[in-house]
């Protein structure tokens, strides 16, 4: 082999590095004996590794009997149990002076510490001591080694060894955080108040993932009284801050009012949310002006959680500042957020807008004509047009004297003249025109155009609006705006009229009310423009059903306004996770139910399961037996009074009209053991005034009414006592 | 050629190949005491603590796990089933299909009694259109979301997860891929451990799972696998993860989390429109951004990476799918390095710039195509009659030993930390496996590096190519 060979010849500025093939032979060599060196070690470490289990299995063994005994013993053991146990004390003792043994040993107690309780436990950490294993976890901590000290400091507390806490506490603001951690969760374990210590004492931050096992550690402690954590909320190291706010919130100590709702502003994200938690958690109403103050400044993750607390503890007055966010916010998900807490304050009072498909429901087709231009204030018969409101829920109702549809060209009349004659129903079409194609601006001018809605934005909430500013005036005013209200037949103000009717406490008020109502809907036929709620798919579609009061009326609709939701069942039924709990519900209703039941059974009929919507079908027939049974007795007049104009939004067939006689009565309530059929205090004393008659005894068995022939006697009585 | 210009090329072929083997050695060594002391710190670190205390706190942090699902109805059933029974408490599993052309969302459906629920979508969201949004009716399967979305390739799937869940932090994985139990307590550990930097990024090792028992969703026993191609990938997979990324982990330059097991911080993962789906490489590409993202932010952060087996996948027992999915993760890798070419070198991004984008040019994708340029030129030398053989056998000698001691080093560390393999045979058959591979797995590495060169040079259209599942239940 030539040891000394030149590769390549110079013949440049830059030359490579004349290597010697030797050179790279010995590398060869080294690798070589590296990899052989490996090799051996590979499988060392794996004979170490099993030989080490082996052994500590048979120890395991042999020593389980011995540790068992010790554990087991009572001083009420039979002589020999008792010579036995010296002897194994003596044994051991001996064995002890082995420091392998010992460590083994130590092992041992510590991995079954793991798997005892109460006494046993305690009995295992007595034996721990009085083994003097203690003392080399005492010598652990003395080690420069973190690894080492740890283990000692865990050790020690696995084994619950008091008086090492002292000890410990020193390592609370060691630079090494594997021993910091190690001693802080120690200092919990080994004293109830280790946790004040280290609030107090800490100076280092506290990792979320610590702040976790500490938690843990201290659900652990037995008898624990936890002191009160506000007073770490001052604290200049901002980890115990933020530990000190989840502490509060873990064990419910909501008494910091005013120092957490003070932490909103706090500079750090992690605090801010942390005290918004609280607030959610403890309902701190009082924060919510501070939590709109800071919104502005905060970011995205913050501004959903401050959503998340409005929409809990919010109400009408914070719509305009979530509509107001809602609008603003170009991040998707915080004006998102914003409209899911106007609907939390306020159900359903922001419907989804995109991607609506329209369906049809059967039956309920209405023609409006389609111009050349997709904008449908031009209607041509030869077309159809697919409406959908998105926006809120939304009456319409026509009149001889008002139109439905404002009409600005010259077709007009032919189009009122239909509307009158027809009933309008306006429903999703699929087929007939792509509403999907239309763009927002489009839709919103139809509704305009429609007469369907407002262009305010603010329309949405009108007739609560106008409750809120009822409910803010004295009597004079409010008994002047009643007086004052126009006779339109607007719904807004048919529902309004309704509120007043069933939440004025001046009678006198109420009264106004009722006959402002009664005039509206006896002078007026009745129209209503419902919008449909959506269709299986989850899709929410709107229908508009406008109804005329002309007895040719063809077709009359169910009124289904997407308000289900408002059963008390509805979220029961979206928890039951079998058919028969779903069943069981739909029974329920049945003898509880009331018209948003009904609602809710309609959508129901939808349903693919064959019992629900054969069951749902029985129990809208039961309800609305009972309802139309209570109607009939609640509202009586003179003239005919169509039920639908009488039960407002409500669900009722508007076929069904009664023949009231001119005697009012008020509803019979029937003595079944339960509330489900029993008026309303209020309405009773309505009545009353109104001069509304109780209904007569229905039962055919008994007959409470006293018949003349007992009255004839007992005067005949009464004039015998006289004379 | 006179003969003086050709004699300069040489002693300049001569000068990059001496350097470039030089800095290789080093690097290599390096990376060994890197991992090492890396490894050391984390075992010790770990030996003590029950994580399993912390599993059900309920201020636990939340996660979702978002498992991209293509034609996968063989396994779906099986894997999603696999992904509840993880040990935490506050985590959502989220299947994405991605217009599956067979039946695998009406096999969700059926199996896990789904029913469509509402969704408020974001309408400028850049991704496919989403079709439908499920969830169980059983509350026994209430962690579990199903997405149905237009057919868009994983990225896309992965970016539709990431933005409709509500979780802190975001795991990206196969959906195929099997996890430990308690995989997710280490993942939140790795996330929220740290004080001073924030965690943007969690990494971890991908285990090959061919040839072992699984029962139930959960791992039985672990078994070296049968084909020859696939222990190779084990024991590229073993170095790959135990020694180069643990290393690059200890001076947090961590370049890459693998697509199969990666967990991201979702606010940062938004902040940079989550993963780019223009490239094959997403997964490198999105952690490339999310650190040019922080280091524009100028907020302390760092990539952590967890060397426990906590994450156990098929690998391509077919060559020709082996092939493929090398060529792919080549133009991925020139698609991010080209993407970000202004890093090279730059110190703007410190030891990002200076150390781990350059180590990736020349070694992650120069490289291969030195290699090949070197085997053309021995051939050609040798044609030319002017190989200095007494020095060629020294030096290919001496780096094919080193290689396989290298390879022995990494089933050194694996069997000392994780002693997976337990059987004597399986680590005899690892360490045939090192001596074989440099002569026969490796040079199919090279060349399919060189055709994903090659196929991006020009331009040839190719995308992700397929891997059959075998599916875990069969395998047990």
């Amino acid at each position: 082999m030539n040891l000394t060979t030149q590769t390549y010849k110079s013949l440049l500025y830059v030359n490579s590095t004349a290597t010697d093939t030797n050179v790279l032979w010995n590398l060869t060599f080294l690798f070589l004996g590296l990899g052989l060196l490996y090799f051996i070690f590979i499988f060392f470490f794996k004979n170490k590794l099993s030989q080490k289990a082996v052994k500590t299995a048979s120890k395991r063994s042999e020593l389980a009997p011995v540790i068992s005994n010790f554990l087991f013993h009572s001083p009420k053991d039979s002589k020999d149990e008792q010579k036995e146990y010296v002897n194994l004390k003596i044994e051991i003792r001996e064995y002890l002076r082995d420091k392998g043994f010992r460590k083994i040993l130590a092992e041992i107690l510590f991995d079954l510490q793991k798997d005892v309780s109460g006494t046993t436990e305690e009995r295992l950490f007595k034996l721990y001591r009085e083994l003097g294993l203690h003392h080399d976890a005492f010598a652990k901590l003395k080690s420069w080694r973190w690894e080492v000290v740890s283990k000692g400091i865990l050790e020690l507390t696995q084994m619950q060894v008091g008086e090492s806490y002292q000890l410990i506490t020193k390592f609370i603001n060691d630079k090494r955080g594997t021993i910091r951690k190690q001693a802080e969760i120690a200092t919990i374990k080994l004293r109830h108040e280790g946790i004040d210590y280290i609030l107090d004492s800490t100076s280092y931050a506290i990792s979320e993932w610590q702040q976790l096992k500490m938690i843990e550690a201290l659900s652990g402690l037995k008898d624990y009284e936890p002191p009160r954590f506000k007073s770490w909320l001052i604290s200049e190291n901002k980890d115990v801050v933020l530990f000190a706010l989840r502490l509060i919130k873990h064990y419910n100590q909501n008494d910091a009012a005013a120092s957490i709702i003070e932490l909103i502003k706090h500079k750090n994200d992690q605090i801010k949310l942390a005290a918004i938690q609280c607030i959610k958690d403890f309902n701190f109403v009082e924060a919510k002006s501070t939590l709109r103050d800071v919104f502005l400044v905060c970011n995205d993750e913050v501004k959903i959680q401050i959503l998340g607390a409005i929409a809990i503890f919010g109400n009408e007055s914070d719509i305009p500042f979530l509509n107001g966010v809602s609008v603003k916010e170009l991040n998707f998900l915080v004006s998102s957020k914003a409209r899911s807490a106007m609907n939390s304050i306020a159900p359903e009072s922001v419907l989804p807008t995109k991607d609506i498909t329209k369906t049809k429901a059967a039956g309920s087709d209405i023609e409006i004509p389609l111009g050349e231009e997709k904008k449908p204030s031009i209607i041509h018969s030869d077309d159809t047009i697919t409406v959908s409101i998105s926006d809120e829920y939304l009456e319409i109702e026509t009149t001889d004297e008002m139109d439905v549809f404002e009409i600005d060209d010259s077709e007009s009349d032919e189009i009122k003249n239909k509307e009158i004659v027809d009933p309008v129903v306006v429903v999703p079409e699929e087929t007939d025109f792509d509403f999907e194609e239309m763009d927002n601006e489009t839709v919103s001018s139809l509704d305009v155009e429609l007469g369907l809605l407002s262009s305010e934005n603010d329309d949405v909430y009108h007739s609560k609006v106008n409750v809120e500013e009822y409910a803010e005036m004295d009597f004079a005013d409010k008994d002047t705006y009643l007086e004052n209200m126009e006779e339109t037949v607007d719904s807004k103000q048919v529902e309004f009229l309704e509120i007043v009717m069933e939440h004025e406490v001046e009678s006198e008020l109420r009264f106004k009310a009722f006959k402002k109502l009664k005039k509206l809907k006896t002078s007026f036929p009745v129209k209503k423009i419902l919008q449909k709620e959506s269709e299986e798919t989850s899709e929410p579609t709107s229908s508009i059903i406008v109804e005329s009061e002309l007895p040719e009326t063809k077709q009359s609709k169910d009124i289904v306004i997407g308000k289900e939701q408002e059963s008390v069942f509805y979220p029961l039924f979206q928890k039951a996770v079998d058919l028969d709990s779903k069943l069981l519900l739909i029974k329920q209703m049945e003898s509880l139910g009331d018209e948003k039941e009904i609602v809710f059974l309609q959508k129901l009929l939808n349903s693919k399961e064959s019992k629900i919507v054969k069951l749902s079908k029985k129990t809208v027939a039961v309800l609305e037996k009972k309802l139309s049974d209570s109607i009939q007795d609640i509202y009586a007049n003179d003239d005919e009074i169509n039920l639908l104009d009488t039960l407002g939004d409500d669900l009722i067939n508007p076929s069904q009209t009664f023949e009231l006689e001119n005697n009012i009565e008020a509803p019979y309530i029937e003595e079944k053991g339960e509330k489900d059929n029993k008026l309303p205090l209020e309405l009773c004393f309505l009545y009353d005034e109104f001069g509304i008659n109780a209904s007569e005894e229905k039962d055919d068995d008994f007959d409470f009414e006293l018949s003349e022939e007992f009255f004839l006697n007992l005067s005949n009585q009464k004039e015998n006592h006289e004379h | 050629m006179s003969t003086s210009l050709f004699d300069i090329v040489l002693e300049y072929i001569d000068l990059i190949f001496l350097l470039f083997s030089s800095i290789l050695f080093c690097l290599f060594v390096f990376m060994g005491y890197f991992s090492t002391r890396n490894s050391l710190h984390y075992k010790n670190k770990n030996s003590f603590g029950d994580l399993s205390k912390v599993m059900a706190s309920p201020i636990a942090p939340t996660i979702t796990i978002i498992a991209p699902a293509y034609n996968e109805s063989l396994t779906i059933v099986e894997n999603i089933r696999s992904l509840l029974s993880l040990k935490y408490v506050n985590y959502e599993v989220m299947v994405v299909n991605d217009g599956s052309k067979d039946d695998t969302l009406q096999k969700m459906i059926e199996a896990y009694d789904l029913v469509k629920v509402e969704r408020e979508i974001d309408p400028n969201w850049k991704s496919k259109p989403i079709r439908g949004v499920y969830k169980s009716k059983l509350l026994s399967f209430a962690k579990l979301t199903i997405i149905d979305k237009e057919n868009g390739g994983k990225s896309d799937a992965l970016n539709t997860g990431i933005f409709l869940s509500e979780s802190r932090y975001v795991g990206c994985i196969d959906v195929d891929c099997l996890l430990r139990p308690d995989a997710l307590l280490h993942v939140v550990k790795s996330f929220s451990q740290r004080t001073k930097k924030r965690v943007i990024a969690v990494g971890g090792v991908i285990r090959v799972a061919n040839s072992c028992t699984i029962s139930g969703g959960t791992l039985e026993e672990i078994k070296l696998p049968k084909k020859w191609l696939a222990r190779f990938q084990l024991l590229e997979y073993t170095r790959s993860f135990l020694l180069g990324r643990m290393a690059w982990g200890r001076i947090d330059s961590l370049l890459i989390i693998s697509g199969a097991f990666g967990f991201f911080d979702r606010e940062i993962a938004l902040a940079v429109e989550g993963y780019d789906t223009n490239t094959v490489g997403e997964d490198m590409e999105m952690v490339f951004r999310m650190r040019r993202y922080m280091h524009e932010l100028k907020e302390a952060y760092t990539i952590e990476y967890i060397p426990d087996s906590l994450c156990w996948t098929e690998v391509p027992e077919d060559l020709n799918i082996l092939v493929n999915q090398r060529d792919r993760w080549t133009r991925g890798n020139l698609e991010t390095l080209y993407k970000h070419k202004d890093m090279f070198f730059n110190s703007k991004f410190g030891r990002l710039g200076l150390i781990s984008y350059p180590y990736w040019f020349f070694y992650e994708w120069l490289a291969p195509l030195l290699e090949f340029f070197g085997f053309f030129t021995i051939i050609y030398f040798w044609y030319l009659g002017i190989i200095n053989w007494d020095f060629f056998i020294a030096i290919t000698a001496a780096i094919y030993v080193f290689s396989i001691t290298f390879s022995f080093y990494a089933i050194l560390w694996d069997v000392y930390t994780y002693n997976e393999y337990k059987k004597t045979k399986d680590i005899l058959m690892l360490l045939l496996c090192a001596i074989l591979e440099p002569i026969t797995f490796h040079p199919i590495l090279v060349y399919s590096a060189v055709r994903g060169n090659l196929k991006k040079l020009f331009r040839v259209k190719s995308g992700w190519g397929s891997q059959v599942r075998k599916g875990f239940a069969k395998a047990a």
